[in-house]
């Protein structure tokens, strides 16, 4: 027993002496919810791999956070754009370089489109991102000139440049092995075939090394990933005499800390302890829970600064406006039941008890954050009378006094209840899934709880086997391409249209607003459709999601933006 | 002896085989397909399409990875169902073309059919390799459809973590439990048996997601006491460049404090409890009262005989337990961020990452069988009245 009461105390010395090490100064230490898939400089979609790449690499244009404007980054300015919007006139700035000193020329953006067309190439969900690139032509006399051919005219065709890093063609193809093949013939499987040194150039571009192992990974952004502890951190350090010193105006240049740990932790709790003890300097991830308690607590405030920004993201519930008839019943094909549905819905109630009444109310298919926002669409209030009322008129009724609405449908007697879908794992869904199904009840409907995994959740969407489904779109200040979430064609594709929303009318509206380059004019149109989505209510809109960040005071030049990340972790600079 | 040590490791083929073989067909049936997945991202307001690239990137993924293979060396269906129907991957398609079968056959839908695919399948590959793996038979287990990484280096740094909590928790339990246990078991209605016997229950009825939190609310907590630190299993900033493996050692016992209590305090409480009602039994045997009157001394009589006597249920729960080493586990490593296979399991089922599942599956039963195997040689160790029969 003494020997144990002596190793008792041994372990409780070191950790006296060891625990709650504190890092050195000007380092910032930001918690992480979940590590990426990898940090692939092409092949990856994370949004924690997007937000790293902000620091160690640079694009072709960047974000203005401040204006939700596009920023020339590695571009001198703007593109120069044709007047059929097809031709796109770039020229890069001439003082920027890669870490081997060598200038970043229109090669390097001609490499990074085929590495990412390349049909070999492992970025199976983000080519077709790349699709609408016909060609990139660099101009003979000046390589930091070049023009790139677009396919179709597309309001994303600048913008869509702001999500991908520009990568040095020498150091991810060092035999030069794409300059001699053409775009179209790098997605051309048939010509691929008879080319091995394509296959082998991918098979070496894909391996594991570029996406997990520092020592492959090289960007032109002001840091450098230097160590990447798997599920635990990943560590990236400023680059020692980089040009970006010389233009600090620039946010894309600032690298202020000396180094910035990204530490994980995905659970609520101890991240919030980690946070009490000051080990963390930034969490823009944390619970609305702990949130809340830890804007309470004296001692914690006046060492850190905690806000709630808006986000562009929002949560819905959509219903299935097409059902087969047979496995799921035609419950919500009238636009009075759905939006019946709309009213029986506790808003402030939900946003009460899940979260901590910080949400704001959307009611329509984007963000009251956006700029094109339509302002003359009012949210739908919780009026169990009214929905009570809607449904009487649609012929739903308790013909059997079974306390269940029922109708005839197709001949049939059907009965109003249904399964509402959520994905498993999610306290905050299942408990919306409860309130709503308790609201429903009010007016005789019935409904019972399905949590689904990832794959049953989304096959169920996309299949359209579904009755009711909640769920959340994430989006940016990026102009907003409806057609992958509310075009006929996405539902009979089986895409993101998982309510069958969708007739000629608006089909067209999209594919206007897809081609409107005019500012003003894509604005107006996407009031137009956000007003025809509302007037159908194939969502009950339910709210924008808040970011809720906080950020130690040891570090200066806080601004937060709604733009993911919320916060630019290379601009906060430590206090003196 | 030998024999049967031979004997069972004999079985050890059959044996891995059914379950590598059952995990895989479950995992490959199961809703949802993995190039969805991968094709997927969360992102709206992008411009994602279902377009021909789309598709054509769809089927050379899924050729890359063998899921356009079927499943295993054949398959049952009915007569009215073609042989290659495996090649339609779309589930909603496959749906609909099973259903137009369906109306259109008659008689053939109730008619079973065993269709033989060869050894072009997916099993094969995976068990023998092909294309981009050199099979399980040569340690390579593929690659992760999810991660594109081989699976070995995925797990690897994992699996260490996980084999060092729960080794060295299996190896604290018992060290710390055995004294406990005999000293109560000497003394049933003494206070300190009492007392342990009423702690013991505690922490056996206590469930580990709930000690966890509490263990870090106490001990982690700068409103309460901030001994040990919060989440990891090393200071923030890593360990010093050329620290010895020692001084990494020492550098993150703190961090290991809590999380090895909370993988230890359980089986501590069980094993306690069933070494206490053991040994007890013991005492009242014949054997122990003729060593008592031969003037045998307390501490041999308890540690050489009446011990080595009770060590048979603490047998049979050393390999109950010790086949969880290569699972980890997901509520300790989530609540104290301890990158191991509990999470790395869990992610990689929810994203059909089934190379990565099978992997699992497969070491897991390896273990599982050789504690087993390792019980049984212990059994007859201790008691040499076990007769194995050969």
């Amino acid at each position: 027993m003494k020997f144990l009461l002596y190793i008792l105390l041994f372990i409780l010395s070191i950790a006296f002496t060891g625990s709650c090490k504190k890092t050195q100064n000007n380092t910032l230490v930001v918690h992480l919810l979940s590590e990426p898939e990898d940090m692939h400089p092409t092949n990856g979609a994370s949004a924690v791999r997007a937000e790293i790449n902000l620091y160690t690499n640079l694009s072709l244009l960047r974000l203005n956070y401040k204006t939700g404007e596009l920023l020339p980054c590695l571009a001198k300015s703007l593109p120069v754009v044709s007047s059929d919007g097809l031709n796109y006139n770039y020229e890069l700035k001439s003082d920027m370089t890669w870490d081997d000193k060598s200038p970043i020329t229109a090669h390097d953006i001609a490499f990074t489109t085929k590495a990412s067309k390349c049909l070999y190439t492992n970025n199976i969900g983000l080519k077709p991102y790349w699709e609408n690139i016909d060609d990139i032509i660099v101009d003979n006399n000046n390589d930091k000139k070049f023009t790139i051919k677009m396919k179709r005219p597309y309001i994303l065709n600048t913008w869509f440049w702001t999500d991908f890093p520009i990568i040095q063609a020498t150091f991810y193809d060092k035999k030069n092995v794409l300059a001699k093949y053409s775009n179209a013939q790098l997605t051309d499987s048939t010509f691929l075939k008879s080319k091995p040194d394509i296959k082998q150039w991918a098979d070496e571009f894909n391996s594991p090394k570029y996406s997990t192992d520092p020592q492959f990974m090289s960007g032109a952004g002001p840091y450098k990933i230097t160590k990447w502890d798997k599920g635990v951190s990943i560590t990236l350090e400023k680059k020692k005499d980089h040009w970006s010193e010389n233009c600090q105006e620039n946010w894309y240049c600032q690298a202020n800390a000396d180094k910035i740990i990204l530490k994980l932790n995905s659970n609520n709790a101890s991240a919030l302890l980690e946070l009490k003890n000051g080990l963390i300097d930034v969490s823009t991830m944390i619970d609305y829970a702990s949130f809340t308690e830890l804007s309470k607590d004296d001692k914690f405030t006046q060492n850190f600064t905690l806000k709630l920004a808006d986000t562009y993201n929002y949560t819905y519930v959509a219903m299935n406006m097409k059902p087969d008839g047979k496995t799921h019943k035609k419950l919500f094909t009238d636009v009075a039941v759905r939006k019946a549905m709309a009213l029986l819905t506790p808003y402030d109630q939900i946003n009460k008890t899940l979260y901590e009444n910080n949400n704001k109310r959307v009611v329509g298919p984007i963000s009251p954050n956006k700029i094109d926002f339509n302002t003359d669409l009012k949210p739908l209030q919780y009026n169990v009378n009214q929905a009570k009322e809607l449904l009487k008129q649609a012929g739903w009724a308790d013909t059997d006094n079974d306390q269940v609405l029922d109708k005839m449908i197709d001949g049939e007697k059907v009965k109003f209840e249904f399964n509402i879908n959520f994905m498993s794992g999610s306290k905050v869904w299942e408990d919306l899934a409860k309130q709503l199904a308790e609201s429903f009840g009010k007016a005789n409907i019935y409904v019972m709880l399905n949590p689904l995994d990832y794959n049953g959740f989304f096959n169920a969407v996309t299949g359209h086997q579904f009755d009711m489904s909640i769920s959340a779109w994430q989006s940016s200040a990026t102009p907003e391409d409806f057609s992958q979430l509310w075009s006929s064609a996405s539902w009979t594709n089986n895409g993101l249209n998982f309510t069958g929303f969708g007739s000629a009318q608006s089909d067209a509206l999209i594919d206007s607003i897809n081609i409107s380059v005019n500012e003003t004019k894509r604005i107006e149109l996407s009031k137009r459709f956000q007003k025809l989505v509302y007037d159908e209510q194939p969502y009950i809109f339910m709210f924008t999601q808040t970011r809720r960040v906080i950020v130690s005071k040891k570090w200066d030049n806080l601004v937060i933006y709604t733009e993911y990340p919320g916060v630019l972790l290379n601009t906060l600079k430590l206090k003196d | 002896m030998w024999i049967y040590v031979l004997k069972r490791f004999f079985w050890f083929v059959p044996t891995l085989f059914a379950v590598t073989l059952i995990g895989f067909v479950l995992l490959t049936n199961a809703p949802g397909e993995a190039v969805d997945s991968l094709v997927m991202s969360s992102n709206s307001g992008g411009s994602i399409k279902t377009t021909q690239d789309l598709e054509q990137q769809k089927i050379y993924w899924r050729k890359q990875l063998g899921l356009n293979l079927p499943s295993f060396y054949f398959s049952i269906s009915t007569l009215a169902e073609p042989d290659t129907l495996y090649k339609v991957y779309d589930e909603t398609l496959l749906r609909k073309i099973k259903q137009d079968i369906k109306n259109k056959s008659g008689y053939k839908n109730y008619l079973p059919k065993i269709i033989w695919h060869g050894y072009h399948n997916q099993y094969h590959r995976w068990l023998f390799g092909g294309y981009n793996s050199k099979g399980i038979i040569r340690g390579d287990f593929g690659l992760s459809i999810s991660k594109k990484e081989p699976v070995v280096v995925i797990i690897k740094d994992k699996l260490i973590w996980s084999l060092f909590f729960s080794i060295l928790s299996i190896i604290l339990a018992y060290a710390i439990s055995i004294p406990i246990g005999i000293k109560m078991a000497q003394n049933p209605e003494s206070k300190f048996s009492k007392t342990s016997q009423f702690i013991l229950f505690l922490m056996y009825s206590l469930p580990s997601f709930f000690v966890g939190v509490l263990l870090l609310m106490l001990f982690a907590n700068p409103n309460v006491l901030s001994i040990f630190p919060p989440s990891g299993i090393k200071p923030i900033g890593g360990y010093e460049d050329n620290a010895s493996l020692i001084e990494k050692f020492i550098v993150s016992i703190p961090y290991m404090i809590l999380p090895l209590i909370c993988y230890t305090y359980s089986s501590l409480a069980f094993i306690s409890k069933l070494t206490a009602t053991s040994i007890q039994e013991q005492l009242q045997l014949d054997y122990i009262k003729t060593a008592r009157a031969k003037g045998l001394n307390e501490k041999t009589i308890i540690w050489k005989h009446a011990l080595k006597n009770s060590a048979l249920p603490l047998i049979t729960v050393f390999s109950s337990i010790f086949p969880s080493i290569v699972g980890g586990s997901v509520i300790i490593e989530s609540i104290f961020t301890i990158p191991g296979m509990g999470l790395e399991t869990v992610r990689a089922i929810i994203s059909q990452d089934y190379p990565i599942v099978i992997a699992i599956i497969t070491l897991s039963s390896i273990v599982t069988i050789f504690s087993y195997l390792l019980a049984d040689i212990l059994y007859a160790w201790v008691d040499p009245r076990i007769r194995i029969t050969t």
